[in-house]
């Protein structure tokens, strides 16, 4: 028997075939996939068509790319917070998240409801270091911000969190 | 009791006989009746159904009271009357907000009504407090429930979206009405009108680019994804920098940011702390958690409080009025006495100082008073306490107190003393500054330590106290017949070994720290308390079960007296430390056998074991001695040493005086004994450390078996001369040596990560790098003056 494979459909209807391995690596489409074997025991798995409602198809490729490069990674299974958050970024993955903020933003999000969670981690990790050691007026051009404080109520806020500095 | 038992079941055949009137008119009955118990009806109904006097968390109710709710709210329903339902659930949420029913039902109510925002929000809502629970609170919810809620939250968001796709206006008027209230959920409703991707109605189209266009359209990932993720992002970033510098981007940043009460945890005043900046710290906390059912942090450590203020901070700390929960509270008080700080702790109980579960507290103490902190805080799961110098400058407040410390001790307990027990109790440290004077030889908590009160505790340090009246009342103990008779006591397993009726307890400890769960005991510095002290409480007064210690770390006073021996060596039982993986006897004073007697007990449990400084182990240090010792149980044999603790992972020999290149040696042809004999000896040893002895480069290099090549000894210089004159006889050998080749009869069963030599004069660096480079230890530390060390041993707490 050749390789399973499944086809997922984006929100605007385009289908990608990839093999189960592949899908696997979204928890959620794991878990339909396993729902459907349990509810029909005939062996026709070639037609098995999977809806990913929520994501559109150029992201949709994006994540399907990752998750081939990724195919035969076996991420640590850990629920500890502290190790996932210590874990840097794999190098390929920097490079594959080189990408616009709205495409990032919508991988993050398709890695959210798709449930992948290195993928997730990842690019939370990349927006993160693109915010980290900023100041306010550097974050506001990294992301086209306009700043709505009046520079009394800056001065204010700055005053009131004056506690928390040199910590 | 059953006569509402059976009232709720026949209401119950109400319900099923689909005659909803009826159950409602019967149900609401009961509920009002129910509703008018006693405090102390419910608490008997509570204990009658398997839970505690009084819940964990919120207000007293009757047990039966939700459910009774739930079937209201039900045949509500049935009867379409679902206004009056939702009544029923709300209720349900406030008697449980830990519980998922309420949630569920008060979502699905608001759902069938078509409030998609606040049915999600209620779901959320739920989700949020529950996990917060069962973080804090270690609450059992179901599984299954918690699943249904999770999945009821996840359609309605995809509702959502599709919706606003449908109708993007709708959502974003939806959007402007909740704009006013800050409620956390707010970037997310943002969230959904913004990510649509292309707002298909023409009037947002024209919002959404008139407003950006001319600078192309933001990106802030705050306004592009929903809360939980920008939760997943800023947790990768300091707290610091989120509050100095990330609320000041955009007032969206500030709202969501400052409300997201899972980044504001930790906190670490290392300076200096002024009234104004702690008032601004509490209000902002005030304001980043007044979403949250539970008001929490993890961890406020406060280095120094403003001397004319620490009453002040103490009080808005413990009486912030909006219950706060401090899980860690660390606390330096300079300027109050221990009695004072009792006084502001036991004038505010709030919920704040009913859930601290961990309470580091550096002051000066006030004799006799300490256990009140645990009679205060029964609820403490460990207490450090750090005692310093200072209650000669009492204020006047403490005049009361003056009389304390002259009234004779038995007087005092006479009038105060009512026996508590803390079994929450896991970790205590009693650090003392040994130099300090005690009134009266008392050692503060004595009669916890008497009493073993605290049956769970686990971990615990004494440092620096003063055993001399304890220890003087022990002599007693030290007949010979007293300990036979305890033992035949035990060996002929008596139900109840009277215990008292053998020593006069009033004035013993029961089993010096012999806390039945006690897993890591660490005592150092105690003045008057030897380990010959200890065995001997620990057997007369031991119920031989209680062997779970793992870690003893024992360090005596570097009294210099004769040296330690047992007074019955022979009769003494080790058993209860058969379980102990570390062991650290830095500055004891065993000679080769008593050590054995310690170490064949844990033998193969053993992995840790620290014997530096020992004044009495003279280990092999040449030839002649060897030849005239070594029948002498004086005399450090490697042979038995190596067999008795074969799993050594971590061996500490620093400042061991009589340790030279011959020792090495010594130990060397040892291990290769015990290799020919088949045994498995050190094979995982990682760390060794031989600092401050009488080694030479050579005599590593030796014990490695390292062979140098003649380029290296070359460039070697003053005291590697001896190690170029060695290094010829090697010089047949043409190619270098590879450490890893197990053909090779020279390599010693481990490879270290870790070697130290600290304070050992005139090992060249050539000797170091080459045994690092050849793969024979990961690191070597080498400081040839490392004084502060030497004088307190490894990981000593006395250091600085």
């Amino acid at each position: 028997m050749s390789e399973a494979t499944v086809t997922l459909i984006s929100s605007d209807k385009q289908k990608f075939q990839v093999s189960k391995k592949v899908a696997e690596k979204s928890v959620l489409i794991k878990n339909l996939i396993s729902d459907m074997n349990q509810d029909d025991d005939d062996d026709d798995e070639e037609e098995m068509n999977i809806p990913v409602p929520n994501v559109r198809a150029a992201v949709l490729q994006k994540v399907i790319e990752w998750a081939e490069h990724h195919k035969d990674t076996n991420f640590p299974d850990v629920d500890d917070e502290d190790t996932r958050k210590s874990t840097p970024v794999d190098e390929w993955d920097k490079k594959f998240l080189e990408v616009d903020q709205e495409m990032l933003y919508e991988i993050i999000l398709a890695a959210n409801y798709m449930n992948i969670r290195p993928l997730l981690d990842a690019g939370c990790k990349i927006v993160a270091e693109m915010i980290r050691g900023k100041s306010p007026d550097e974050i506001r051009k990294i992301f086209n911000i306009d700043n709505d404080f009046t520079p009394e109520e800056e001065a204010a806020i700055k005053r009131e969190n004056e506690w928390a500095e040199d910590r | 009791m059953q006569a509402l038992e059976k009232n709720i079941s026949e209401t119950l055949d109400f319900i099923k006989k689909k005659n909803y009137t009826e159950a409602i008119h019967r149900l609401t009955s009961i509920i009002n009746a129910l509703n008018q118990c006693s405090d102390s009806e419910v608490i008997e109904a509570r204990v009658a159904q398997g839970l505690t006097e009084t819940p964990s968390y919120g207000s007293l109710f009757h047990p039966k009271l939700v459910s009774l709710h739930d079937y209201r709210h039900r045949c509500y329903l049935k009867n379409q009357q679902a206004s009056k339902a939702y009544e029923d659930a709300k209720v349900m949420i406030r008697l449980q907000p830990f519980g998922v029913k309420g949630y569920l039902r008060c979502g699905a109510i608001l759902e069938s009504k078509k409030h998609y925002q606040k049915a999600y929000q209620i779901y959320s809502k739920g989700i949020k407090t529950i996990y917060e629970a069962q973080e804090t609170q270690n609450i059992n919810i179901s599984e299954n429930l918690m699943a249904q809620i999770m999945n009821q939250k996840m359609m309605i968001e995809k509702k959502l979206k599709l919706m606003e796709k449908n109708d993007p206006l709708r959502i974003s008027t939806d959007k402007k009405r909740k704009n006013n209230d800050s409620n956390e959920i707010n970037p997310k409703i943002k969230q959904q009108q913004t990510i649509g991707f292309k707002p298909k109605h023409p009037i947002i189209c024209d919002l959404v680019s008139s407003s950006t266009k001319n600078k192309g359209s933001s990106t802030d990932p705050i306004s592009h994804l929903p809360i939980e993720l920008i939760i997943l992002i800023f947790r990768n970033l300091p707290t610091a920098e989120i509050i100095n510098c990330y609320l000041l981007v955009s007032k969206l940043w500030k709202r969501t940011l400052s409300s997201i009460s899972d980044f504001y945890q930790i906190f670490k005043f290392t300076r200096t702390l002024i009234p104004r900046d702690f008032t601004c710290f509490m209000s902002f906390l005030k304001r980043s958690k007044r979403s949250c059912y539970m008001k929490r942090i993890q961890e406020l450590q406060i280095f120094k409080i403003m001397s004319a203020n620490e009453s002040y901070v103490i009080r808005k700390i413990l009486a912030n009025g909006f219950d706060l929960i401090i899980r860690s509270l660390h606390l330096n008080i300079l300027e109050l006495d221990l009695y004072q700080f009792m006084e502001i702790l036991g004038n505010h109980k709030s919920k704040t100082t009913q859930l601290i579960s961990d309470l580091k507290l550096t002051i000066s103490t006030t004799p006799y008073y300490e256990e009140s902190i645990l009679k205060t805080l029964p609820q403490l799961r460990s207490l450090q306490f750090m005692m310093i110098n200072g209650h000669n400058n009492a204020s006047d407040n403490s005049i009361e107190l003056k009389k304390f410390y002259q009234q004779p001790v038995s007087e005092f307990y006479n009038q105060t003393q009512e026996i508590c027990f803390y079994p929450k109790l896991k970790t205590l440290h009693l650090i003392s500054n040994p130099h300090q004077s005690y009134p009266r030889f008392k050692i503060p908590m004595d009669n916890f330590f008497k009493l073993n009160k605290a049956a769970n505790l686990e971990n615990l340090m004494v440092v620096g106290l003063e055993f001399k009246n304890i220890i003087k009342q022990a002599e007693k103990l030290r007949s010979d017949e007293t300990i036979m008779m305890r033992r035949r006591i035990i060996e002929s397993r008596d139900e109840d070994p009277n215990i008292d009726t053998l020593i006069p307890h009033s004035c013993v400890f029961r089993g010096l720290f012999q806390f039945p769960k006690l897993k890591y005991l660490f005592l150092e510095g105690n003045k008057h308390l030897n380990f010959n002290h200890f065995l001997l409480h620990r057997n007369v007064v031991s119920n031989l079960t209680s062997n779970s210690l793992e870690t003893l770390v024992f360090r005596e006073e570097p009294i210099e007296r004769a040296p330690f021996s047992l007074v019955t060596p022979e009769m003494l039982s080790y058993h209860d430390f058969s379980k102990v993986k570390e062991l650290d006897l830095y500055t004891n004073k065993f000679d080769f056998h008593q050590l054995m007697k310690i170490l064949v007990p844990m033998g193969t449990n053993l992995v840790k074991l620290n014997i530096g400084n020992a004044k009495h182990l003279r280990f092999p240090n040449n030839a002649v001695q060897v030849h005239r010792e070594s029948e002498s149980p004086n005399f450090f044999n490697f042979d038995d040493f190596l067999r008795t603790v074969p799993n050594i992972q971590e061996l500490y020999l620093n400042d061991c005086a009589t340790i030279n290149d011959f020792s090495l040696k010594s130990l060397r042809q040892a291990i290769f004994k015990a290799i020919g004999e088949d045994l498995t000896v050190w094979q995982d040893l990682k760390i060794l450390d031989l600092s401050f002895t009488h080694l030479t480069g050579l005599g590593l290099v030796d014990f490695f078996g390292y062979k140098f090549k003649e380029k290296h000894a070359a460039s070697t210089s003053s005291i590697t001369s001896k190690v170029q004159r060695r290094s010829k006889n090697y010089v047949a050998q043409p190619s270098e040596r590879q450490p890893t080749s197990a053909a090779d009869d020279n390599s010693l069963p481990f490879t270290l990560l870790k070697l130290s030599i600290n304070g050992i004069e005139g090992i060249s660096g050539v000797t170091i790098s080459s045994l690092v480079k050849n793969g024979f230890v990961g690191t070597i530390d080498y400081d040839e003056m490392m004084d502060k060390w030497r004088k307190f041993g490894k990981n000593s707490f006395l250091i600085g």
